[in-house]
């Protein structure tokens, strides 16, 4: 079965991580724009930080035979830094013009400050303008709060609900969500928010319809092969086949789609790892 | 080209196809665009055999050994037939028709140099190629969309370009562009070969090449805000475009790279890096390349810049793979032997029993040019023993 990681901070993962992905039949990882873990403090960190996640990132990726694709942002937390929010922000049209930014994210909140709900709507608006979805990431704390507010600010500059991702999703926020046509991501960690048991007890109870799972897997003690362990338990407990390939696959590509940027046939083709770290692109020097 | 400078080409190559004692006659074919077929296109003298008018059309079979110059011997005529190739097209061929046994004469290496100068002489322009190129492979709209792009640059548009760029990939395609021929700019005798180019390194630079303004300036700004794709592209078009040294800057980045599509891009098949690097950096470059797995043959200039200094690097790599117990790339060898290391000759010799082909035709092409008498016993023994065609004629010139 093929699976789509639709959310996954590559940059901070080792190739340990690649290998075991791909074995686990991870064929397309798609990585966020976020917060690197502690403040940075110029534009022009964030300019090498998309310029990785675009160029390095996805190169390293498809030397283990993963497509990399990415969302571009300015993420929750660093709209509250008056040293580079604007700054962020005037990069972003640039940007989101490249090959394989299939979104506008990780936006939403952190702490829900005005400041937070200024830069969530204004990317609403660049994701309108370049005509891509919108990976909206849910606080950790004051959960529920933040999905409200989330919601009422889509509803505010008129975003259309279904080229909305909301992430992060738990048991109180899917009542929220389930009605208003959003794709529903749900984040499998081995300690705190999400677990395989109770995804899966979720996706019994409310469906499969828009929902997506991923590991969020970052810089924190995460688990790029919570998805296809999610997969294990899910046939385990009798999901039917169909189901699961739905939430693993279907769900997230058509998802993405929506952006016009992913090429279902490119999807479709494996990518040849090359002679690792020796290839060059297209053509193969003499060997002996 | 005029009808007239085009008839010129011609009489000078013929001239010289039939400059050998022997030669009685030579004629100058083109593929036609639609049959498998050559046609005609000019002569000079008659066919050997008497009464026989040259042939206003051959069949043309595709074949990677008809890339080679072919000799046909019948009862009272031989037929030197040597392929024009541009890149690895074979746009036509100039047939040399001489008296039974006469053939072996004739320069088969000079007159093949002469045909590659024909066809280069007769390619179209960078723009006008790509084009034809990419009109092959593309969809309709694609094709109108990439229209529309060279127009505005035609007219100067750069903001249109800079918005184009990244959106190539997206609307050509990014596979390989799947062509054996090469780019001949007008006014500069360089060949830029396109076999490793993709359909939207193609589109970009067809939009480089269509610009009105300072194209080589306009590559670096894109090459500086561009992402890896529109890197390479940027970096293929300074290889069709570059003049000056004013963008050497970004090649030098792309050289700095650990990312091998965009060192390839910078490297390999590009006049521009390999005219414009500094020697001191240029020999690192080829030691990377060698490192990283491109073949050194594809980077043009290496044989003119290679010195005696590149060729202690390339040996003492060579020597790291040999101790590590590694493969070594047999591209090396005919390189490091313009300006052999001691003992050189040597491990050559060695190399002419190695059971890759690459390697014993490498080191034969090696040894030829070291030209140390000494090896010619070990050449006469493997060639003996040789079944492989290319390695046979290596051995041939090397002990000649």
């Amino acid at each position: 079965m093929r699976i789509f990681e639709p959310h996954a901070h590559m940059l901070s993962r080792v190739t340990d991580d690649y290998e075991q992905m791909a074995l686990a039949g991870i064929v397309g990882v798609l990585e966020p724009a976020f917060w690197l873990g502690q403040p940075r403090t110029s534009v022009g960190s964030f300019v090498d930080y998309f310029d990785a996640i675009i160029g390095w990132e996805r190169f390293r990726a498809e030397q283990f035979g993963i497509r990399h694709y990415c969302t571009l942002s300015l993420n929750p937390k660093e709209a509250n830094d008056d040293r580079l929010n604007e700054g962020v922000l005037a990069l972003l049209p640039r940007y989101l013009e490249k090959d394989g930014v299939l979104g506008v994210g990780e936006i939403g909140f952190d702490d829900i400050t005005p400041r937070e709900e200024r830069f969530l709507a204004a990317q609403l608006e660049l994701a309108r303008a370049h005509d891509l979805p919108a990976l909206v990431h849910t606080p950790h704390r004051d959960k529920v709060r933040g999905v409200e507010r989330t919601l009422a600010i889509m509803r505010e500059v008129n975003f259309p609900p279904e080229r909305v991702l909301i992430d992060h999703n738990t048991e109180q926020t899917v009542p929220l969500v389930i009605d208003t046509g959003c794709t529903m991501g749900f984040s499998i960690y081995p300690d705190t928010k999400m677990d395989e048991p109770r995804m899966v007890e979720i996706l019994k109870t409310w469906g499969t319809d828009r929902m997506v799972i991923n590991s969020a897997a970052d810089w924190g003690k995460s688990d790029p092969l919570k998805i296809p362990k999610t997969v294990n338990l899910m046939r385990q407990k009798g999901m039917a086949e169909h189901e699961i390939e739905k939430v693993v696959w279907h769900n997230p590509v058509s998802f993405f789609a929506k952006s016009g940027r992913l090429d279902l046939r490119e999807l479709d083709t494996p990518v040849s790892p090359g002679q690792l770290f020796e290839g060059n692109s297209i053509l193969r020097g003499p060997r002996a | 080209m005029t009808v007239a400078s085009t008839q010129t080409l011609f009489d000078h190559t013929l001239k010289k196809a039939i400059d050998t004692p022997g030669t009685t006659g030579a004629a100058v074919y083109l593929k036609d665009p639609e049959r498998a077929v050559l046609l005609l296109a000019a002569a000079l003298g008659q066919r050997a055999a008497s009464g026989a008018p040259w042939p206003g059309e051959i069949a043309w079979a595709d074949g990677g050994a008809a890339a080679e110059p072919l000799t046909d011997v019948e009862t009272d005529q031989t037929t030197l037939t040597v392929p024009l190739l541009l890149g690895e097209d074979e746009i036509g061929a100039v047939v040399v028709s001489a008296r039974a046994r006469v053939s072996s004469g004739v320069d088969t290496d000079d007159l093949s140099m002469q045909c590659r100068a024909l066809a280069r002489a007769l390619a179209p322009a960078p723009l006008a190629a790509l084009r034809g190129e990419l009109a092959r492979r593309i969809p309709p709209p694609a094709r109108e969309w990439l229209e529309a792009g060279i127009a505005a640059a035609g007219r100067g548009e750069r903001d249109a370009i800079l918005t184009a760029f990244p959106a190539m990939g997206r609307r050509v395609g990014r596979e390989p562009l799947g062509s054996r021929s090469a780019l001949v700019p007008r006014d500069a005798d360089i060949e830029v070969p396109l076999r490793a180019w993709r359909l939207d390194d193609a589109g970009r630079v067809a939009l480089l090449c269509a610009f009105a303004g300072d194209a080589e300036a306009l590559a670096r700004e894109i090459y500086f805000a561009g992402d890896l794709r529109e890197r390479c592209g940027a970096l293929r078009g300074l290889a069709v475009l570059g003049r000056t040294p004013g963008a050497i800057d970004a090649v030098r980045d792309a050289v700095r790279s650990s990312a091998v599509e965009l060192f390839e891009a910078a490297l390999a098949d590009n006049p521009y890096a390999c005219r414009f690097l500094p020697d001191d950096e240029f020999r690192h470059a080829v030691l990377k390349a060698a490192f990283v797995g491109v073949s050194i043959a594809r980077l043009p200039g290496v044989e003119a810049r290679a010195d005696g200094e590149l060729s202690r690097m390339l040996l003492s790599y060579v020597t790291e793979r040999e101790v590590a117990g590694r493969s070594v790339p047999p591209d090396i060898w005919p390189v490091a032997a313009l300006h052999p290391t001691p003992g050189l000759a040597g491990k050559l010799c060695g190399y002419l029993e190695h059971p890759a082909e690459a390697h014993r035709a490498a080191a034969a092409q090696g040894l030829g040019r070291i030209g140390d008498r000494r090896t010619h016993p070990f050449l006469n023994d493997r060639l003996a023993r040789e079944n492989d065609r290319t390695v046979r004629r290596l051995l041939e010139r090397a002990l000649a």
